[in-house]
């Protein structure tokens, strides 16, 4: 049983608090990714439950017992560096089997261990060669295979994926996602990557300067951010801002953006919205939600017409990014590759005003959501 | 200190799984060149254990043990292996050596007596030949008997038969190996004393390797042929 309950935890260097008080329940055989800009603490709260960081408040709690100062070694954790953290001079069976070695453990039991995971990451044919004959990505299989010789109840792992090629990124992701399900252990997974995170996690932790934004799985974290930080950062090419005013529209309300009426539709929370009247808001559309023609799915009303003069345009094969100026103001379009905009002309685009999003101004939070809920094992 | 680092830390071109493996002369090389700072190791302790002189015989029989292992491409664990072959084949690999130094030191003071014989009479050249013949035959057949003892447990008798046997019918490998010894001796000697240290850090190691390299092969055929034998008997007995 490996829940991990991070409560109030603190982190202080002097003067400068990188990690604020920050709550967080783990479940046993969760896959968690914490994800955020560089700087923003997500390093440290890994290290921290790993015991390689002094925790400065609050507590870390451990399959039910505080483990605030039981050390790294007694933490039944393994930890999965971004540099790998290979012994450049010992073979690839001798670095996996090392941590064993240290616990005095009979050769026996290396032995079949060693094969084991070798098996699994299919680097049997490596183990006595030494890590500098290595690709990133078969070190980084080493790397794996060391922590899971040791069995642990929790895996760390701190941007393990960084430093390979985008191709090889997408083949161990898959391979890691993989290797949690079969381990069946807990595994906390640190990334700048949103991708990474969209993917692998059962549930993602947003975090910025210290603080937890959201805790949610990842299709809530696209579908329902909780602020225009979360918003912004899950999404690639990520969500387009605007400053609008919200305003009657006939029945309903329209967000108003440069003296145009946006209509947002009845699935969008009328009570929050009316809140807002006459109040300035920020409207938030995905580059996805806007479209050439209008989609069968998506009820004509929930469909806003406007103008943008083409600025960029980026092929990317499977979809088109249009770099338009809207009213002035930048904004990333997601359309067909069967688009044949041209940059300087003026495109008519409908936006799905039933996916947008609203912020409070000042806040910053959603005027869909409620306030951030960064406690709670996910169901 | 940056290119130290690069050395050690910048990935390398990768190994395919599917790449043919390295055989021969390349996969000694290749060996070798792994192993080498262990080799290194292995050598140093395999001079410390023969300091008393009469182990000399049994820790040959563990640098044999751990040298095979590496030949084998399998995890060695180099002290604690050698420390465990030393002991447990100390008693036969004495006797073993013993029988050896002894198959070995006649033929080759023969030959030594003939050399000085046939200066002034050629017609000892013929017995010279003979002696020097027997001297490489038991040496290879000294290799293949080690590589026995630590790769089986033969009884003593079994392990000569087999390695005359052997000697005879493949003394290709393990001649060149010890051709590959003597050239580390020979430069030893040559560039003496700026090789000082090369019998203490290199000379039985890497030569143990060589000669593991050249009997490996035919060593697991015998065993593995004995323990066939071995298993049919077995099979047969429970039959009838």
């Amino acid at each position: 049983m490996a829940s991990i309950s991070l409560q109030k935890l603190n982190k202080t260097y002097g003067a400068l608090t990188v990690v604020h008080d920050i709550d967080l329940e783990i479940g046993d055989k969760e896959f968690i990714i914490l994800v955020g800009p560089s700087g923003c603490g997500k390093s440290t709260t890994l290290r921290m439950i790993a015991g390689l960081e002094e925790i400065s408040g609050g507590d870390l709690v451990i399959g039910g017992e505080v483990v605030n100062d039981v050390p790294s070694k007694d933490r039944d954790i393994a930890m999965v560096f971004q540099n790998y953290a290979l012994y450049p001079h010992m073979t690839v069976y001798k670095n996996m089997a090392f941590g064993l070695m240290l616990r005095k453990a009979p050769r026996d039991e290396i032995d079949r261990k060693v094969m084991e995971a070798a098996k699994i990451l299919d680097i049997e044919h490596l183990l006595n060669r030494k890590p500098k004959a290595l690709s990133g990505g078969q070190r980084q299989r080493v790397a794996l295979g060391r922590a899971m010789v040791r069995n642990p109840e929790v895996f760390l792992l701190d941007e393990p994926l960084s430093n390979l090629d985008a191709k090889l990124r997408g083949t161990m992701r898959a391979e890691i996602a993989k290797l949690h399900k079969r381990l069946g252990a807990t595994f906390i997974y640190v990334t700048h990557d949103q991708v990474e995170a969209m993917t692998m996690a059962d549930r993602i932790v947003v975090m910025k300067d210290g603080h937890i934004q959201q805790v949610d799985t990842p299709q809530n974290l696209y579908d329902r951010p909780v602020n225009m930080f979360v918003a912004g950062f899950i999404g690639a090419p990520q969500m387009n801002m605007m400053p609008v005013t919200i305003v009657r529209h006939g029945e309903g309300f329209a967000a108003r953006y440069e003296g145009q009426d946006l209509p947002l539709p009845g699935n969008l929370d009328q009570s929050r919205i009316a809140a807002y009247l006459g109040q300035a808001a920020v409207l938030g559309v995905r580059p996805e939600n806007f479209h050439e023609v209008a989609p069968a799915d998506i009820p004509s009303e929930a469909l806003a017409l406007i103008s943008a003069v083409v600025e960029l345009t980026e092929p990317m094969g499977s979809e088109v990014h249009l770099g338009l100026s809207w009213a002035g103001r930048p904004i990333t379009a997601k359309v067909s590759p069967r688009c044949k905009a041209a940059e300087g002309e003026t495109l008519h685009l409908l936006v799905d005003m039933s996916a947008a999003h609203l912020f409070d101004p000042k806040s910053e939070l959603s005027l869909f959501s409620d306030a951030p809920q960064p406690r709670g094992i996910a169901a | 200190m940056r290119w130290l680092a690069d050395h050690y830390f910048a990935e390398g071109p990768g190994i395919s799984k599917d790449a043919p493996k390295r055989t021969g002369l390349a996969l000694v090389v290749e060996t070798m060149w792994r192993e080498g700072i262990e080799l290194m190791k292995l050598n140093l302790l395999f001079v410390l254990a023969c300091l008393p002189v009469v182990t000399v015989p049994a820790a040959f029989a563990a640098l044999m043990r751990v040298t095979l292992t590496m030949a084998e491409d399998r995890n060695v664990y180099l002290v604690e292996d050698f420390a465990g072959a030393f002991r447990r084949h100390f008693l036969r690999a004495t006797l073993l050596g013993l029988t050896s130094g002894v198959m070995i030191a006649l033929p080759a003071y023969a030959a030594y007596t003939y050399a000085g014989l046939s200066v002034a009479a050629p017609i000892y050249t013929l017995p010279l030949a003979l002696s020097v013949g027997v001297v490489i035959l038991f040496s290879i057949a000294g290799a293949y008997a080690f590589a026995l003892l630590v790769a089986s447990e033969f009884a003593l008798g079994e392990i000569a038969r087999l390695s005359l046997l052997a000697a005879l019918a493949r003394p290709g490998k393990p001649l060149a190996a010890l051709g590959f010894v003597a050239v580390f001796w020979v430069i030893h000697i040559l560039f003496y004393p700026v090789t000082l240290v090369m019998p203490a850090i290199i000379n039985f190691a890497f030569g143990t390797l060589a000669i593991a390299f050249g009997v490996h092969e035919t060593v697991n055929r015998l065993v593995r042929a004995k323990e066939e034998r071995a298993g049919m008997a077995e099979q047969a007995m429970s039959g009838a």
